[in-house]
């Protein structure tokens, strides 16, 4: 009576570990690595293997390059970003709040958008060569845009009558912009910036792919001409779990921040 | 006296907030002149004609004086208060405000709270405060000094809330908090009770009686509400629907004032005529003759 009571709650207590978010998580990542194996094994020729991936990977973090090619790459996404984050909100407020600024950049971002990186990666190594420049540049040109455009939106999408306080109590123009611009803009910037950290990846990892000699782009390209696409997939999954965890670890908490005042407004009821 | 000396309140005998001399500005008051002010807001599409919202209003205010702006919609009041914080410019004429000839500060309640929501109620007192200096406890002074207004409108349990967490009624007090907190020589305040139900009004009514009384602040009120005018007001400024005033009445009421006085009903009675028999000269006035004088005002 006892055993059947507890196999009863075992098994239970294991349906709402399957059952609970987390479970739906794991769930979610194990399917995936299951699809691969599958493709990889019975339908996609030439699509390596969970195992022969990480098997790769292994061997280029005992031989050094590992590490070294993705803090080059980390290095260059972190200076394309700041970068981007300065410009692209500097460059959309003054969109949104001045009508000759608007008409300066409205073409300029509009041309830039529609330039594919691809097209920059070339030139920057044109121009540049080999060296930090290139990728950075292009990362920055790429992403910038998509970071205005958003940031010129949120502007727009600051409150008139806020504005109209803060100018009759003459709050410092700069506690305004923190506190009151900065503020109101902030989700658009927050979307914004997500696409911004995928394009600014791609436009520097497309860079260091045709012309550089190092970084996590530069060893992909090493290995596509040597054939050996387990190589390939290897460094791809590094730039991906890479933008999983900036989304995970980074934006999620700060996202929650940004929030928390919903979820105090949400609990008047009166 | 019901203050201690590093500007926390104490409760009086009866339960009541006292300020007293903690927010008077030394004795030091504000001085408005406005002179023939015109305010013509352009049109914004093609075949509009221009708004006149203000045409030719000239007053003066100083000193511990409660002036109220009462008409019609439309008529320029809310324009007016605007005008006189810096938020709109004059098409024409001036308006000066000054205290010992420097600039006087302002303090604005508006029609609705306009509170930052993502910002806290203490953020949202602190964010119109003057830059605090970078001496050591300078900031923890300057929280303790807006305490003390969230304490005297009975806020003081709601720093660490944001605005969607209060009522409408505790809303606008952190914005009458907030106004007084900034120790103001004139208070602009836009029809303030306006959105709020019957009760929680005459409370705040009664309230901002108390706490003017203890200001050297001279209060620009814009209401449509005689009763509410007369309540509160030294002076009733009445203006039309062309934007200009049409009748300045001192009210000499002892104070405090309540709804049901005798002499609040009658003063109520006697502007209420004055009020009709403004409208009924604006009703017999034809359209076209006012725009056309309106015109005439902008193009002079």
């Amino acid at each position: 009576m006892a055993t059947e009571t507890s196999s009863v709650r075992s098994s239970s207590a294991i349906w709402r570990m399957l059952t609970s978010d987390r479970g739906a998580q794991w769930t979610a990542r194990l399917l995936a690595l299951g699809i691969w194996q599958v493709l990889s094994d019975r339908v996609v020729d030439r699509l390596p293997s969970p195992r022969e991936t990480i098997e790769i990977m292994v061997l280029e973090y005992q031989n050094g390059d590992l590490i070294t090619n993705i803090l080059v790459s980390y290095r260059r996404v972190g200076t394309t970003l700041a970068i981007v984050l300065v410009l692209g909100i500097l460059i959309g407020s003054a969109m949104g709040k001045w009508m000759p600024a608007r008409y300066y950049f409205k073409d300029i971002v509009f041309i830039l958008v529609s330039l594919p990186g691809f097209i920059w990666a070339l030139l920057s190594v044109m121009w540049w060569g080999f060296s930090d420049k290139g990728p950075i540049v292009v990362g920055v040109l790429v992403a910038t845009p998509i970071l205005a455009i958003n940031a010129y939106q949120g502007a727009q999408a600051v409150p008139a009558n806020l504005r109209a306080m803060s100018r009759a109590y003459r709050v410092p123009l700069r506690r305004e912009f923190r506190s009151l611009t900065l503020r109101s803009m902030s989700e658009y910037l927050f979307a914004g910036f997500r696409i911004c950290v995928l394009a600014g990846f791609g436009g520097v990892l497309l860079t260091e792919w045709f012309g550089n000699s190092e970084g996590i782009g530069f060893r992909q390209h090493y290995w596509y001409d040597g054939n050996n696409f387990n190589g390939m997939l290897g460094w791809g999954i590094v730039e991906i779990l890479t933008i999983v965890a900036i989304d995970r670890f980074l934006f999620d908490p700060l996202l929650r921040r940004l929030r928390a005042w919903r979820v105090g407004g949400e609990e008047w009821s009166g | 006296m019901s203050v201690e000396r590093n500007g926390r309140v104490r409760r009086g005998s009866h339960g009541v907030l006292h300020a007293g001399v903690y927010f008077r500005n030394g004795g030091v008051m504000a001085q408005l002149i406005a002179r023939d002010v015109k305010k013509v807001f352009a049109s914004s599409g093609s075949g509009r004609k221009p708004v006149v919202a203000l045409n030719g209003v000239s007053f003066e205010a100083s000193g511990h004086t409660f002036v109220s702006l009462v008409g019609p919609s439309g008529c320029g009041k809310s324009t007016f208060l605007n005008i006189v914080s810096g938020v709109e410019s004059v098409t024409e004429g001036s308006v000066e405000l000054s205290e010992k000839g420097g600039e006087a500060t302002i303090g604005y309640v508006f029609q609705d709270p306009r509170l930052l929501p993502w910002k806290t109620v203490m953020e949202n007192m602190l964010y119109v405060q003057p830059a605090h200096g970078r001496e050591k406890g300078s900031r923890e002074k300057q929280r303790e000094h807006v305490r003390y207004f969230l304490d005297l409108v009975g806020l003081g349990r709601t720093e660490s809330m944001f605005p969607g967490q209060l009522s409408g009624g505790m809303q606008q007090r952190v914005g009458i908090a907030r106004a007084l907190s900034i120790r103001p020589h004139v208070l602009l305040m836009d029809e303030p009770f306006s959105h709020l139900d019957a009760i929680t009004a005459r409370g705040l009514r009664t309230e901002l009686q108390r706490l003017w009384d203890d200001t050297d602040a001279t209060v620009l009120f814009v209401t449509h509400d005689v009763m509410e005018a007369v309540l509160l007001s030294d002076k009733v400024l009445l203006m039309n629907s062309s934007g200009s005033i049409y009748a300045d009445m001192p009210i000499d009421l002892a104070r405090p004032r309540t709804q049901t006085d005798q002499e609040v009903v009658s003063t109520q009675a006697e502007i209420l005529a004055v009020f009709e028999q403004m409208q009924k000269e604006s009703e017999q006035e034809p359209e076209e003759d006012r725009t056309k004088a309106q015109l005439g005002v902008e193009a002079s």
